[in-house]
């Protein structure tokens, strides 16, 4: 999307911030419905991003799917398994998790160094410079509804056997 | 080293020139996101005032006639009154949920807005993905619907949040695929396209006669969506008091009011694009522009005459939402669902394969 | 954008999902931390589309194919919970060791 520049970055951090703090809330909060609340921050704010990034249809599918179907799907979930037990957990900090703690922020960090050394502008430049100029008529909603039915058109008939057999199943699982 | 001081001075003013542009370019990118938003709003007090006079008309009363000539004032007047209110918050509920949750039902439905075409230039941003843009946000509503009944604290504001996110969901499926359907027959998704696909003919090139089908489950899910009445089961008074707007006072209120209204004028006005034309005149071999001989190429005056003709449509559109509310009986809850679930959406499936069937033979 | 940051928010989401999936004793927190790792491996898939093949967008595609994924699993996974909480009248993932007797 083209902002100028001090929009471009202050929308840039808001979306980050959102996002840093949805994490830690989804997975740090005593009560698992504002834990639920703040996955659909993070959800939301991970659609801008994509806006950002000019994908549009990924951005109007992560809204449409995500926040309007998954995340108030699982709080439905939890108002209906809100039993008083949530609150006898909160603040159980074992070894383990310390341990866990450790091990993921280590990897991380090994993460961040990595994707800071690499110089990602040399990649960009040749897989550009390798690119087929083509015309730019085709919007990229046509583009990937393309893709979907000449490349990629048995991935997408099995998922849609996956979606079906899901469907049912859920309903025989939950209906008793 | 020396340097002039006009090349100073030179440099300087440069730079608050640079600054000046920079400020200048944030300020026009939010004058437009700003002025819809006014329009908007007296959009919807236009709404509650006509609401009010036509029931009044229809009940056989006189209706707000106090507040300026014709009672028009009569939104501003109650919207004041709101806002002076005392804001009450319940004694055990979570105040956080129970402060956002009528903000996110607001913006969800105000930021949908900004794909509906007034003009053929006059529309916020002409994204290629336009009409599903407006599905995917209206379908956050929900997410604020239940937490303010969730941090109500109250089992009548819970069961109204749970029950307007069941309809709000199921009803979204139809109106998905009715939508998808007048996407195909328009060969794009861009709002602005779709209304330049049906300014050929005039009047009998609208969609409402290429998708009849269409058109009624499209109104029937519009109207559930809005939860207008003879679906209102979620603030049903006889059952849930006032469902999950029990326990809000004061602007919190108000916002719930606002929203719904919103939400009746954008499926109103997004009626108005997918069927009805959208700014076209749609009466055959009238051009407005040799009726008044003006010159088309000034600037202003087809705007104008665009976003009027708009406008027309969707007020009168609205006539057919206010009127049921008065004429037909609320529906009960299972009565709703299999409508949506069992009616609708085959329906709704089989309009689609029939579209889809003859753009294929006609290719 | 910078790649760079975008790529470390993703890492960071990956990282916070998993160490959320391990610690979590409640399932449905489980799951939530699930689409925290599906929505990490999105936004990196999304990006490098942007930056790297901004005219075949396949890995938008990759993107839609795992946001399909996901609304499966996310039908599936509340109807087990539920169902484990209707025998057991718990949500805790270490009671639930029905197979195990």
């Amino acid at each position: 999307m083209d902002l100028p520049g001090p929009i471009h970055d202050f929308l840039l951090v808001f979306l980050g911030l959102g996002l840093i703090l949805g994490g830690i809330g989804v997975v740090l909060l005593n009560n698992p419905i504002y834990s639920a609340f703040s996955l659909g921050l993070v959800l939301v704010s991970i659609s801008l991003l994509y806006i950002l990034s000019n994908s549009y249809f990924v951005a109007a599918a992560q809204l449409l799917i995500y926040v309007g179907a998954i995340n108030v799907l699982i709080i439905f979930a939890v108002m209906f398994m809100n039993g008083s037990e949530y609150y006898k957990d909160f603040n159980l900090w074992t070894v383990g998790n310390g341990f866990t703690l450790l091990i993921c922020t280590s990897i991380f960090g090994l993460l961040i160094t990595t994707i800071t050394d690499i110089s990602w502008y040399g990649i960009i430049w040749t897989t550009r410079l390798n690119q087929i100029i083509e015309h730019d008529l085709i919007s990229n909603s046509q583009q990937i509804g393309i893709h979907l039915s000449t490349d990629f058109f048995l991935p997408f008939e099995f998922i849609s056997i996956i979606l079906l057999a899901a469907l049912i199943g859920a309903i025989t699982v939950a209906r008793q | 080293m020396i340097i002039d001081t006009p090349e100073v001075q030179d440099i300087n003013s440069f730079s608050r020139f640079e600054f000046l542009k920079e400020t200048y370019g944030i300020i026009w990118t939010l004058i437009p996101i700003f002025t819809p938003v006014l329009g908007i709003t007296i959009g919807v007090l236009v709404i509650v005032w006509l609401e009010r006079e036509i029931s009044a008309g229809i009940q056989q009363r006189i209706g707000p006639e106090y507040a300026g000539p014709l009672g028009v004032l009569q939104a501003l007047a109650d919207g004041s009154k709101l806002l002076f209110k005392e804001n009450i918050f319940p004694a055990r509920g979570e105040t956080l949920l129970f402060s956002i949750g009528p903000s996110i039902a607001v913006i969800s439905i105000l930021v949908s807005y900004s794909v509906v075409p007034f003009s053929s230039h006059l529309v916020l941003v002409d994204l290629n993905i336009g009409v599903f843009l407006w599905i995917a946000i209206s379908s956050i509503a929900p997410i604020g619907l239940l937490m303010s009944g969730y941090g109500s604290n109250n089992k009548y504001s819970f069961l109204g949040g749970l029950r307007a996110a069941a309809q709000s969901i199921s009803y979204e499926i139809p109106l998905t695929l009715c939508v998808l359907s007048i996407s195909l027959l328009s060969n794009s998704s861009s709002t602005v396209d779709i209304v330049e696909a049906q300014s050929k003919y005039g009047f009998w090139g609208w969609n409402l006669w290429r998708q009849p089908i269409g058109f009624i489950i499209f109104l029937i899910s519009s109207l559930a969506e809005c939860e207008r009445l003879p679906f209102d089961l979620p603030e049903a008074e006889e059952e849930l008091v006032a469902g999950y707007q029990t326990e809000y006072s004061g602007i919190k209120f108000g916002l719930f009011y606002v929203a719904s209204y919103l939400n009746l004028l954008v499926s109103s006005l997004f009626v108005t694009v997918l069927y009805l034309g959208g700014w076209n005149i749609s009466i055959p071999y009238i051009f407005v522009f040799d009726f008044f001989e003006i010159n088309k190429t000034y600037g202003v005056f087809e705007p104008t005459i665009s976003m009027f003709i708009t406008l027309a449509k969707t007020y009168l559109f609205l006539f057919i939402p206010i009127t049921t509310r008065w004429t037909l009986p609320r529906l009960r809850m299972d009565q709703l669902l299999n409508l949506g679930w069992k009616f609708l959406l085959p329906i709704s499936l089989g309009n689609l394969l029939l579209t889809t069937s003859s753009q294929l033979f006609s290719l | 954008m910078m790649l760079e940051h975008v790529l470390v928010l993703s890492a960071y989401l990956f990282f916070i999902g998993i160490y959320g999936l391990i610690t979590s004793r409640n399932m449905v927190r489980a799951l939530m931390c699930l689409e925290l790792i599906l929505n990490a491996v999105n936004i990196n898939f999304v990006t490098f589309s942007d930056f790297v093949d901004s005219r075949q967008l396949k890995g938008n595609i990759f993107s839609i194919f795992v946001i399909a994924i996901a609304a499966a699993e996310a039908a599936i996974g509340p109807a087990i919970v539920s169902s484990i909480y209707r025998n057991r009248k718990s949500t805790r993932i270490n009671q639930s060791n029905l197979l195990n007797k």
